[in-house]
């Protein structure tokens, strides 16, 4: 049987059209990211209007970045928890 | 700009400095601890362990700096280290969901369209939302970790890579892999559902 890792390895490995697009794809987290350089950014788009694999790519990337942030509800937190740390802390030496 | 160290403070001063700087991030803080451990008592446990440790280190804590991330970087540590090795559900991955996935992969599609044709009456923001949370729950910890630091709490690589004690390659390398592995089990359950985006 496989490991959860394997398949996490496998996922990743996809077969791309030319060694550009395999660049582009290294790229896609940071441009979602906000995290790639100036440089990174204008040969990443600049790829991104004439090939439509990575065009899609690219959405997809953007897309599930925004429906994790927008689909995953945020707990509130027990109002006992907060009452429970101050009084702890202030008991403390 | 004073730069009393919490050692030089009187007890009050620790506190209200404490409690000013640290507790307003305890909302982050208890959501990151529930999507680690999967259980609102063991989340709690752990929020709470985390701002001990806090208090008690607090000296070392440079006023002005990322309380967040270090905030983060303790309850992280808490959780490897102490945490999952008493809790009453460890790692709790879902392997065999993980497993079945890819086994089942194309066999199942019928049934599985059977069984969500009748909860169309639903929010497809509820289904979506749902089915987005089990798709992250069912990563291995390593991984759900940078997704929730990166996505959800809007941490950078930097910050990251100092919270978790890797390289930044490797945060990198672990989203982009947790990233294709999520794309991948969404896009079949979008097919499922029978709105697929990739037909424009």
């Amino acid at each position: 049987m496989k490991s959860t890792a394997t398949h996490l390895n496998q996922v990743s490995k996809k077969q791309w059209a030319t060694p550009d697009c395999e660049k582009i794809v290294s790229l896609l987290d940071m441009i979602v990211d906000g995290e790639a350089t100036h440089e990174d950014k204008n040969y990443f788009f600049t790829h991104v209007e004439t090939c439509k694999e990575c065009f899609s790519e690219h959405e997809k990337h953007q897309r599930l970045k925004e429906v994790l942030k927008d689909s995953i509800q945020r707990k509130a937190v027990p109002s006992r928890l907060l009452t429970s740390i101050k009084s702890v802390i202030h008991a403390t030496a | 700009m004073s730069d009393q160290r919490g050692s030089q403070l009187s007890k009050e001063e620790k506190d209200s400095r404490f409690e000013a700087e640290l507790l307003p991030i305890i909302d982050s803080l208890y959501n990151f601890a529930f999507r680690l451990t999967l259980d609102e008592d063991d989340a709690n446990d752990l929020v709470q362990e985390t701002y001990l440790k806090a208090y008690r280190f607090f000296e070392y804590f440079e006023q002005g700096t990322n309380a967040k991330a270090w905030l983060f970087r303790i309850l992280k540590n808490s959780f490897i280290n102490d945490f999952r090795k008493k809790s009453k559900q460890p790692a709790k991955v879902d392997y065999s969901e993980v497993e079945s996935y890819y086994n089942t992969e194309g066999n199942d599609n019928d049934a599985e369209i059977a069984s969500t044709s009748d909860m169309r009456s639903q929010s497809v923001q509820e289904l979506i939302g749902d089915e987005v949370a089990s798709a992250l729950n069912s990563l291995p910890v390593d991984f759900r970790t940078v997704i929730i630091l990166c996505d959800l709490e809007g941490f950078t690589y930097e910050e990251m890579a100092k919270i978790l004690d890797i390289p930044i390659g490797t945060v990198r390398s672990r989203l982009h892999r947790a990233r294709n592995f999520l794309k991948e089990k969404l896009e079949n359950y979008a097919k499922t559902m029978g709105y697929n985006n990739d037909e424009e």
